[in-house]
């Protein structure tokens, strides 16, 4: 019972957000043109995720090679994450990111060739799945990578019978939730969740999960534009 | 782990009306500091929910549940024309509320009031029952309340200021909030008054110019104070005075925890002997039996029910259990001198030590001579159980003289009803007026310096004796919800209301509908006692083409209206069960349904759950179903109409040629069921007859059973052990099971030990079939009652059935010991039990009717739901015996009779003395039965001897068949009458 209040009768969350809020949303493209072929940092709230990407270069296999890595920086560990057990967690999600990003790839234009996507946690407050997934695409954006369409991604917790968009660290502790992310016309190309929820429940996450990738879609649009002015 | 706030930063837009700004916390764990950083959103869009105010119309967005909020705050509240203040709000800080609760609640004071966002978590985070009662309130339309988030709007919100400790923080944030609330409606001329009980938060305030006062100058200023001023709480000024005692202070909190770790010391709940208030016991999970607690030192303040710490006394002050009885009105007379012997200082480690011999102690048999026991003292509490009381001023406590005229505040004492707990101190005005009535009093505090808890008084019931006042008491001391349903439970229920009926065309596109099967053309009756109006069930019975029976069991189909997360079920959750009183029924769930739609009533069409057997001529199951079914009940019978119609040879309809199939297979079941084992306890049911115009009670008799009580039993038996298989099947983890643990041996020691020595007869425990065999034994032949006497005895010697969900037990612990089957549930009442609408629930999805409501998968929620129909079961046990000897007590008034009585029970100073005619059993104390000093007290051969009043020796003991007189008496110490028994 000594448990925060995650959602109040009022409708407001622990954070003072309405259940149907996103948090503070920010994309940037090519922040590191020297370092990089195509880079991003996307913040979420104050989960924040720099994606540094090489390629495409030449390969001996015969088709695309993607690879994706997660790394945490020890200055971005909050207090709750343990490092051994974050190891094998982060191989788990680049694996995620790599096959929800390789779909939205238009593959048969790069045979025999590498491209490399480095993610960087620069700090974590919940939704780490789906800001990685959208600061890769955006890096992948800013290296001209040709794509069918950009893949955007979000997280929905439930509390109770109200689905709570893009939760924070405090929110994804106790409450189910799934990360989802979509590419054009709301086709679902990543739904991953982690605990038990009953049928009717999933459908009202993903509803508003789809309208929150939307969102982010429209956001990533705005930054595409904004870089693209910029050089 | 604690944490500390520091200095919040800047703000930033996140869009229109949103912004966000970062709280920083440092959180120390072992000695490193870590820094968090949590985002924080500030809003414009958070409604002042005054319905005066036209600038925030736009800022009611719909809640979680879907529904878009009102406006509450009255448009015209209270107007204080005198000094100024005109219309008001109030808002309350936090020491108000966890202060003053009783008094928010109260339909007389403080209406239109505003919790800041700030005061609620507080609460929340001090005393969450407070808080729950606070939440309750702001979903009371009458009182309107309303909850302000002032943190997350951006024009009340200020960050913290380096160095600021929390308390002034959130003052200073309270303060904004009035101060943001008196600017925004001061168009509409409607001020916000701050109370605060903290001074120096009032004169900060003023200086701002807010208007605040304490809650008391608060109501100083209502015309109403006078009666308003009893209610507040009890402040120090009244403790400071006292002295009468040192009790010794609790532990830290630090030392309790770490002695909890370390095995020093034991945490458990306490209880305190009905018969003896200075003595309590405590269950600790080292020791197999209960810790002894003795005397008002180491009770330490402890209330029966509390969550306490306690550690062990040294062996030399290990003691025998009192065998004396001891209540308040014995101590009163006679201060029982507490001695103070010196403080033993005993160390951690000989604590442990201590423990081993404890464990020891309690292991050896116990017919050994001594039967010293280990005991312990209260060093700390972690919960208080404190709620409303019920009792009287005491008479003793007011000098009549003097102190009837005077109208100046005084400290007087209460008695509470339940007599295992200490009297109450409350200061009062109106001593003169309360005199003589039924007061609700709430516990303040209970400082070490004073013998006695302080409290303030809350409300009169009525006058003491009057039917209405005692029996609003019985069931507020019982915890029992009586209020009238609240609007949005009723809203839950079918517009159509009374004239709501089964569809005429079943297939008209209504898929569940369409599911139920069409049992209308079956011979269906009830059975039921005389004047029963919510029927739960009904069956039939017929003869199938192969020789075996078609048997049919149809509870009434409550959860078709009783939708899982709705108010309606959620109060119907919190109730847990319908109470039944003598003449007073406290339904579960509205009237509408269980008395209408949902009862069983006989010539029309209801929904029903049905429970379909073959069974053959041994009543042995051949195949089961279970499905939704409509049905037409032919017939609602009386048990002994059932019978008579049953017995008529001349009746040879198929309804009664089916009811005498039924009580054929009964039989069967009850030989098969005995024959497993079952036990066939006793426990004297009686049945208060009351004057049919007056309803005065007249007549008490014991409850007569027939054949057809245990007909309708059998089968209701036989359908909660099919439905508890099959939710078992489908929802292993959740299933709603009632279990019955087998009792421990030792529970049945002093039984045995009293039969061994006084009958040469034993009853045995290993299994429940010897001990219903070993029972079936118990014979006197000079005494047919004799036998029945010792199942009542036996009854008491067994543990409670409980609920649980079927993930906590492993599958040989689901047994059901009393009736001798290995799982069980409850099924077969869902208008007047919670647990059956749940087992409803998950049966209806365990054969695909509909799928199961989440709350009733989530192990968690189940838990909670099983503790608290848990409680309300036993204390709608407490409240109908409880409501019989109030009534039992009225009818003896004029019924002074003498009766045969039975001793179970032997004290050094008194005997128990049971009444079979009346089911009645009561106290004698050694002082009515005679000579006190003269007595001679045989412990191993449970008698008394003492000297009677008119002079002649005598020796009672146990299981003695005695001449007594009953009376019905009027205690003046507690105003309650009871029945008072005296020796011939
Ligand atoms: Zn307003």
């Amino acid at each position: 019972m000594s448990h925060q209040e995650l959602l109040s009768p009022e409708g407001f969350r622990y954070d003072g957000r309405r259940c149907n809020e996103q948090r503070n949303f920010n994309l940037e493209l090519n922040t590191h043109p020297h370092a990089a072929d195509g880079s991003a940092i996307c913040s979420m709230g104050n989960t924040k995720v720099l994606s540094l990407l090489r390629g495409p270069t030449d390969s001996n296999d015969s088709g695309l090679s993607l690879s994706v890595s997660i790394i945490q920086p020890p200055y971005a560990k909050s207090d709750r994450v343990q490092v051994s057990k974050n190891d094998r967690r982060f191989a788990e999600l680049s694996l995620m990111v790599q096959r929800t990003l390789l779909q939205s790839i238009v593959q048969k234009a790069y045979p025999r060739t590498n491209i490399n996507i480095k993610l960087t946690i620069l700090s974590a407050d919940g939704s780490i799945l789906a800001a990685c997934v959208n600061s890769a695409t955006a890096a992948l954006v800013d290296a001209g990578i040709a794509l069918y369409d950009t893949v955007t991604a979000i997280t929905v917790g439930i509390h109770d019978i109200s689905p709570l968009i893009d939760c924070n660290a405090i929110e994804e502790i106790d409450l189910p939730y799934l990360t989802i992310g979509t590419i054009s016309n709301s086709k679902i190309n990543l739904l991953l969740m982690e605990s038990k929820t009953p049928l009717d429940k999933l459908q009202k996450m993903i509803n508003l999960g789809t309208e929150g990738c939307i969102q982010i879609r429209n956001q990533l649009d705005i930054a595409i534009r904004k870089s693209a002015i910029k050089h | 782990m604690t944490t500390t706030a520091a200095v919040g930063g800047k703000r930033k837009r996140v869009s229109s009306g949103l912004y966000v700004s970062q709280k920083v916390y440092v959180k120390s764990r072992n000695g490193n500091a870590t820094k968090i950083v949590r985002e924080h959103y500030l809003r414009s869009d958070i409604p002042c929910c005054s319905r005066i105010c036209e600038n925030c119309n736009d800022f009611y967005k719909p809640g979680p549940n879907g529904q878009i909020p009102n406006p509450i705050l009255s448009e015209s509240p209270l107007d204080l024309k005198s000094l100024n203040i005109g219309k008001h709000y109030i808002l309350v800080d936090t020491n108000i509320v966890l202060n003053a609760i009783d008094i928010l609640e109260n339909d007389k004071v403080l209406y239109d009031v505003i919790i800041p966002q700030t005061v609620l978590n507080e609460v929340r985070n001090q005393s969450y029952p407070i808080y729950l009662r606070l939440r309750t309130l702001t979903k009371n339309e009458d009182k309107r309340f309303v909850v302000f988030y002032n943190e997350f709007n951006g024009e009340t919100y200020i960050p913290r200021k380096h160095g600021e400790i929390i308390n002034d923080y959130n003052d200073r944030l309270i303060r904004e909030t009035a101060k943001y609330y008196n600017n925004h409606l001061s168009e509409y001329n409607i001020k916000t008054i701050l109370l605060t009980s903290d001074k120096a938060n009032k004169e900060l305030a003023q200086r701002e110019n807010i208007l605040s006062f304490t809650l008391n100058e608060y109501i100083d200023l209502l015309p109403n104070s006078i009666e308003l001023k009893d209610m507040l709480p009890s402040t120090e000024n009244f403790d400071k005075s006292i002295n009468e005692i040192k009790y010794s202070e609790y532990y830290s909190s630090a030392r309790l925890m770490g002695g909890i770790k370390n095995g020093s010391l034991y945490q458990g709940n306490i209880t305190i002997s009905s018969y003896n208030f200075l003595e309590g016991n405590v269950n600790v999970n080292n020791l197999p039996k209960p810790l002894l607690i003795l005397g008002r030192e180491n009770l330490n303040r402890a209330f029966n029910g509390d969550q306490v710490v306690v550690e062990l006394l040294p062996k030399n002050k290990w003691k025998k259990p009192s065998s004396q009885i001891i209540d308040e009105e014995t101590i009163n007379k006679n201060e029982l001198g507490d001695n103070d012997e010196d403080e033993v200082l005993i160390s951690d480690k000989e604590r442990r030590l201590l423990t081993q011999e404890a464990i020891k102690e309690q292991g050896k048999d116990n017919d050994d001579e001594n039967k010293i026991m280990p005991t312990g003292r209260v060093v700390g509490i972690i919960k208080r159980s404190w709620r409303l009381y019920v009792g009287q001023l005491s008479p003793n406590s007011i000098n009549k003289d003097t102190d009837l005229i005077s109208n100046a505040p005084r400290n007087v004492f209460v008695i509470l009803m339940d007599k295992s707990l200490p009297k109450i101190r409350i200061r009062t005005r109106r001593a003169n007026d309360l005199i003589g009535k039924r007061i609700v009093v709430a516990i303040d505090s209970w400082n070490s310096n004073s013998k006695f808890p302080s409290g303030h008084f809350v409300r009169t019931l009525g006058e003491i004796e009057d039917k209405d006042a005692e029996q609003e008491a019985l069931l507020l001391e019982h915890d029992v919800e009586y209020r009238p349903f609240s609007k949005n439970v009723l809203s839950c229920l079918p517009k159509e209301g009374h004239d709501w009926k089964v569809p005429e065309n079943l297939d008209n596109g209504d898929i569940q509908l369409k599911k139920r099967r069409d049992l209308r053309d079956r011979l269906i009756c009830s059975i039921d006692p005389p004047g029963c109006v919510d029927i739960d069930d009904a069956l039939h019975a017929r003869k199938l083409p192969n020789g075996n029976y078609e048997v049919g069991v149809h509870i009434a189909d409550v959860t078709h209206f009783v939708k899982a997360g709705t108010p309606l079920d959620q109060e119907g959750a919190s109730r847990g069960t319908s109470v039944y009183l003598v003449d007073k029924r406290i339904d579960m769930l509205p009237m509408l349904l269980g008395t209408d739609l949902c009862s069983l009533k006989p010539y029309v069409d209801r929904f029903a759950f049905s429970v379909l057997w073959e069974m053959d001529e041994d009543a042995n199951i051949i195949n089961v179903e279970y499905f939704k079914s409509i049905i037409k009940s032919r017939e609602a019978f009386a048990y002994e109409e059932a019978q008579i119609r049953i017995d008529d040879e001349k009746k040879q309809d198929d309804l009664t040629k089916g009811m005498r199939i039924l009580l054929k297979l009964s039989k069967k079941l009850k030989r098969q069921r005995l024959a497993n084992g079952a036990l066939n306890l006793a426990s004297p049911e009686v049945k208060v007859h009351t004057d049919s115009e007056t309803s005065d009670p007249n007549e008490v008799e014991i409850k007569k059973l027939l054949d057809t009580n245990s007909l309708v039993e059998e089968f209701m038996l036989c359908a909660n052990i099919s439905v508890a298989r099959k939710i078992y099947d489908s929802f292993p983890q959740v299933a709603m099971l009632r279990r019955h643990g087998e009792p421990p041996a030792t529970n049945f020691e002093l039984l045995n030990d009293m039969l061994r020595l006084k009958k040469g007869l034993s009853i045995s425990t290993e299994s429940s079939k010897s001990l219903a065999d070993s029972l079936d034994r118990c014979i006197d032949s000079n005494d047919p009652y004799f036998n029945t006497l010792i199942r009542i005895m036996a009854t008491r010697c067994m543990l409670a059935a409980e609920y649980f969900a079927s993930g906590n037990f492993s599958y040989a612990e689901f047994k059901h010991y009393g009736l001798a089957v290995d799982i069980y549930t409850h099924f077969t009442s869902p208008i007047r039990r919670y647990c059956d609408i749940v087992a409803h629930r998950q049966l209806a999805a365990a054969i695909d009717y509909e799928p199961l409501h989440e709350i009733h998968m989530d192990k968690s929620k189940m838990d909670l739901v099983v503790k608290n129909i848990n409680k309300r079961h036993r204390n709608a046990q407490f409240a109908g015996r409880a409501s019989i000897e109030y009534y039992v007590g009225q009818v003896m008034k004029n019924n002074q009779s003498d009766q045969e009585g039975y001793i179970i029970k032997v004290f050094s100073n008194g005997i128990v003395v049971l009444v079979p005619k009346y089911g009645v059993e009561s106290l004698i104390k050694l002082e009515v039965l005679g000579d006190v000093n003269s007595s001679s007290f045989d412990e191993s051969n449970y008698s008394l001897t003492f000297v009677d009043k008119s002079g002649n020796k005598r020796t009672v003991s146990v299981f003695d068949k005695v001449n007594v007189s009953i009376e019905s008496v009027l205690d003046d110490f507690t105003g309650k009458r009871k029945v008072q028994l005296y020796l011939k």
